[in-house]
């Protein structure tokens, strides 16, 4: 009874949205017309040249993925196992990279990188040996560079730390005692202990990478770059739109997405996940005090301000500025945009949706997630296998699809159109485009706690509740701050989700600093964007004191 | 108090054939005993344990308590584990990491659903007893992390107690510690019982434990319980070989029944090296073929003459000086036996002794 009424609930959301993306490229009918069958937006996708190229360029740019594994797990390594020298200012750092929004952070870049105003382009060509400018922001590279830098690398070193930490310590000494060198403990004892923790950050990636919108958007149209989300933006916002080529370009991408879910599931399977947390403790290693590991730190601290903090101080900088990117002006520095962005109604009202979904959407997704987590760990329920796959699909579906998807629902359901205009479509449509994450990180904390400690809880007569908040969720504390963090970043910052579905009294900050950017008021995007970062750097601070002072003491 | 009627339970794996774990276990527990399933790995006795807990549900069976079924396969009754009410210690002790010694122990205080509920000085003195008890008394504040392995055992023992459930369950709770320990709290586990008057199921694959806490023993072997009785009786008649063998260290002799004896009443068996005269009042046919049991420290070795029945030359093969005894390898002609004997009796490999072994000590098993 239970497990069907879990698999129904989480097949309608999971499940409903994909078959409507399905039904719908199969909708030939004009906008607001009856159902009408026909291949006609199939045909056309296979038959544009344009979609091909798409296709091919996503995969291109998503190279990026396998190397930011191998780069995210020799930093996390360095910063939980060597623990070196300001490992917790790197480690920060990278959380800080992550959680802030990437459409202001590029355009900090682009005040970086662009070929003929970018400052680093502008410093180098006054050298007497360079002529040519060295960068453009603007190319395939360009949109590697950034996404690596403010995605990719960050995510991965965030998921890949704390579990890391989890790690007894002790299965490393074993092989240390076994007199295997360092790099053969990592090659045969660490790597394969965390290899579903690392098949998880690096599915994750590159899904996040295959969505990606914004930079592609900004980065690779300039230059005849389309990507698969790009196409679709341009599908549907063409007047009047093809949403049969858009649903049927989606269901092309939901296939994939689909298989890369069910070879991750298998290896999962395959491999059983091991419960490392048992309630005897972690014992750590000590540090060791090598002159490399302060040789390292150094590399690693200018890493993280290069490609953290210097688009963000550009950023802080271009909006002081008088004209967008123009630094050598003879006099270039204005607060006039500030002002006029911060006695703006729109924005004060964007400020207020804005917070408020994104700590609704954390709290309640939070809440959600771990329930939802702890049935697919622990519950004895058929059809286990189907729910672990269906918990995939929001991420599979694009958030724009996903948006118009849950607009048409409400706007066609009897009773729910009261809905439309409030904030709760947006509430549902970020909850359950976070739901993938959310689960998937819950699970696998959840599956390292010992069953054993929720069982001595049962035998001291506690009901499940009980159980779930004394003893569970404490437990896997730091990772519901993460999940926290994670959900209300992205909320903060999400555009393509809530693009559709937001009235004009329910636009966000992100949708906001958009709105400005489409209608070319750079300096007030910008100054959008840095007050977000700023909400990112207060909410990031904080988790991250709570965390400290949450789960288990050693 | 306890009785546990006709248990099965089997699981299904992938493809596979289903896995027997325990096949008609039954046994009952008197108020206040100590009850221990003894057995190798995969015999079921952990099986049994989290079906009686209410951890697991076995497939068909019954489960009374005080004459109350808590579980029972004909009449679909399950009672939950969490209103059962009884106290468990588990193998890994399963001490939240995150609470404190106190907040440990109050846990199950704090959650029981009875009424009226315990007030907040109930608890503290409550847990203040428990933890005098169990000799924890001024770690209340340390974290549960923070003890060692010894204090974590009396800390799960604590919590299993406070709430003075009706029926301690212990799953294997000393194999953690290591051998000093573990034989302390072998004997603080056994006063805490006697003292506390519970009733209690023990579960462990070390005989010697098994042996010294327990009133009654049922050793189990591939799902099935394969005898029941006191330490004694199991250690001096087990029922087979399996017994025999799995609790404490024996020789096994095969032979065949060559004729019935009078003093003692018994049979002669012709074995390899000659014929052993064996006490027994089961009922042998000449010509069975049988195996003898012979405890180590039944084997008595001189270098002086002796008589008496079943007394033999052997020569010492091998010897292992273990200080508080020594253990011999004999060749007792084509036979090797070993023997455990008095320190002080000094022997060297190669060296000729008598041997005799009485015939009370020689167990047939079937």
């Amino acid at each position: 009874m239970f497990s069907t009424l879990f698999l129904l609930g989480i097949g309608a959301v999971t499940v409903a949205p994909v078959l409507y993306v399905l039904i719908a490229s199969f909708d030939v009918a004009p906008m607001g017309s009856a159902y009408q069958f026909g291949l006609g937006g199939w045909k056309d996708v296979f038959s544009s040249q344009r979609t091909w190229m798409s296709m091919v360029y996503t995969f291109v740019l998503s190279v990026r993925v396998p190397i930011a594994t191998v780069v995210a797990f020799a930093i996390s390594w360095l910063l939980v196992r060597v623990e070196i020298p300001g490992h917790r200012f790197i480690e920060l750092a990278f959380w800080f990279g992550f959680l802030l929004p990437a459409f202001p952070m590029m355009m900090g870049w682009i005040l970086l990188l662009d070929e003929h105003h970018g400052l680093f382009n502008v410093m180098l060509m006054k050298l007497p040996f360079i002529d040519a400018p060295i960068f453009s922001i603007y190319s395939i590279p360009g949109i590697i560079w950034v996404h690596f830098a403010l995605t990719t690398v960050p995510i991965m070193v965030i998921l890949l730390g704390p579990t890391l930490r989890q790690l007894d310590a002790s299965f490393e000494e074993a092989a240390d005692m076994s007199g295997a060198s360092m790099l053969t403990t990592m090659r045969r004892i660490t790597i394969p202990l965390l290899m579903p923790a690392i098949a998880t950050a690096f599915i994750l990636a590159l899904i996040r990478s295959l969505e990606a919108f914004e930079v592609e958007r900004i980065l690779g149209t300039p230059v005849n770059v389309n990507v698969y989300s790009t196409r679709i933006y341009d599908f549907v916002s063409l007047e009047p739109p093809l949403f049969p080529q858009a649903m049927a370009l989606g269901t092309i991408f939901l296939a994939i997405l689909l298989l890369l879910a069910i070879l991750y599931q298998a290896y999962l399977d395959r491999v059983g996940t091991q419960a490392t947390i048992t309630s005897r403790g972690v014992s750590l290693r000590a540090r060791p005090e090598a002159w490399w590991t302060y040789a390292v730190s150094v590399v690693l601290i200018g890493y993280v301000c290069v490609t953290i903090f210097l688009p963000l101080v550009m950023l802080l900088l271009g909006s002081f500025n008088k004209l967008f990117g123009f630094f050598f002006l003879d006099d270039p520095w204005t607060s006039a945009h500030w002002l006029a962005v911060l006695r703006d109604a729109r924005f004060l009202r964007a400020i207020v949706t804005s917070v408020t979904i994104g700590l609704t959407v954390g709290l309640v997704g939070v809440l959600i997630f771990s329930l939802v987590a702890w049935t697919l760990v622990r519950a004895n329920i058929w059809g286990r296998r189907l729910a672990n796959l269906m918990v995939w699909l929001p991420w599979a579906i694009p958030g724009m699809i996903l948006g118009v998807t849950l607009l048409g629902m409400v706007l066609q359901t009897p009773g729910l159109s009261i809905l439309y205009g409030t904030i709760v479509p947006l509430l549902l449509a970020l909850i359950i485009k976070e739901l993938p994450i959310g689960v998937q990180l819950l699970r696998g904390s959840i599956a390292q706690v010992s069953g054993q400690l929720e069982e001595a809880a049962v035998m001291c007569g506690a009901g499940f509740a009980m159980i779930f908040r004394r003893v569970t969720l404490p437990l896997i504390a730091p990772m519901l701050a993460s999940v926290f963090l994670l959900v209300f970043a992205s909320t903060l910052r999400d555009v393509s989700t809530v693009v559709l579905i937001a009235t004009p009294g329910t636009r966000t900050m992100a949708l906001l600093m958009f709105d400005f950017t489409l209608s070319g008021q750079l300096e007030s995007a910008t100054v959008v964007g840095v007050i977000i970062a700023m909400i990112c750097i207060i909410v990031t601070g904080a988790s991250f004191k709570i965390r400290s002072k949450i789960g288990i003491q050693r | 108090m306890l009785d546990v009627r006709d248990l099965s339970k089997s699981y299904v794996t992938d493809g596979a054939k289903p896995v027997i774990a325990i096949d008609g276990v039954t046994f009952s527990v008197e108020k206040g005993k100590i009850f221990t399933l003894l057995g190798p790995s995969g015999c079921g006795k952990t099986t049994t344990l989290r079906s009686i807990a209410g951890l697991e549900t076995p497939d068909s069976g019954e489960i009374v308590v005080s004459g109350e079924a808590v579980f029972s396969s004909k009449t679909g009754l399950r009672v939950p584990a969490n209103a059962r009410g009884f106290g468990m210690v588990f193998q890994s002790y399963a001490i939240w990491p995150h609470m404190t010694v106190f907040e440990n122990v109050a846990f199950p205080l704090q959650v029981r659903g009875r009424t009226p509920r315990y007030s907040r000085r109930q608890i503290d003195d409550e847990v203040s007893r428990i933890l005098d008890v169990v000799a924890l008394s001024g770690y209340e504040h340390r974290q549960a992390t923070q003890l060692s392995g010894g204090q974590q055992q009396r800390l799960a023992l604590a919590r299993a107690l406070v709430a003075k459930p009706s029926l301690l369950l212990l799953d294997e709770p000393l194999s953690n510690l290591d051998a000093k320990l573990r034989e302390k709290m072998r004997f603080e586990l056994k006063r805490l019982q006697r003292e506390v008057g519970i009733t209690s199921i023990y579960v462990t694959h070390d005989q010697s434990e098994a042996l010294g806490l327990s009133h009654d023993i049922a050793v189990m072997d591939r799902g099935r319980i394969v005898q029941i009785g006191s330490p004694r009786d199991i250690y001096e008649r087990p029922k087979d070989d399996f017994v025999a063998e799995f609790v404490g260290t024996t020789n096994f002799v095969s032979g065949e029944v060559l004729a019935t004896s009078v003093d003692p009443a018994g049979y002669v068996v012709q074995v390899a090296s000659g014929p052993l005269t064996v006490a027994t009042s089961d009922t042998l046919r000449r010509g069975d073929k049988v195996t003898i049991s012979i405890r180590p420290e039944d084997v008595q070795v001189s270098t002086q003459p002796m008589d008496g029945p079943n007394t033999w030359d052997a020569v010492v093969d091998t010897h292992m000086f273990l200080g508080f005894c020594q253990d011999l390898a004999l060749a007792w002609g084509p036979v090797r036996l070993e023997a455990r004997v008095h320190p002080s009796l000094t022997v060297e490999a190669g060296a000729p002794v008598r041997i005799r072994i009485a015939p009370e000590r020689c167990v047939v098993c079937k």
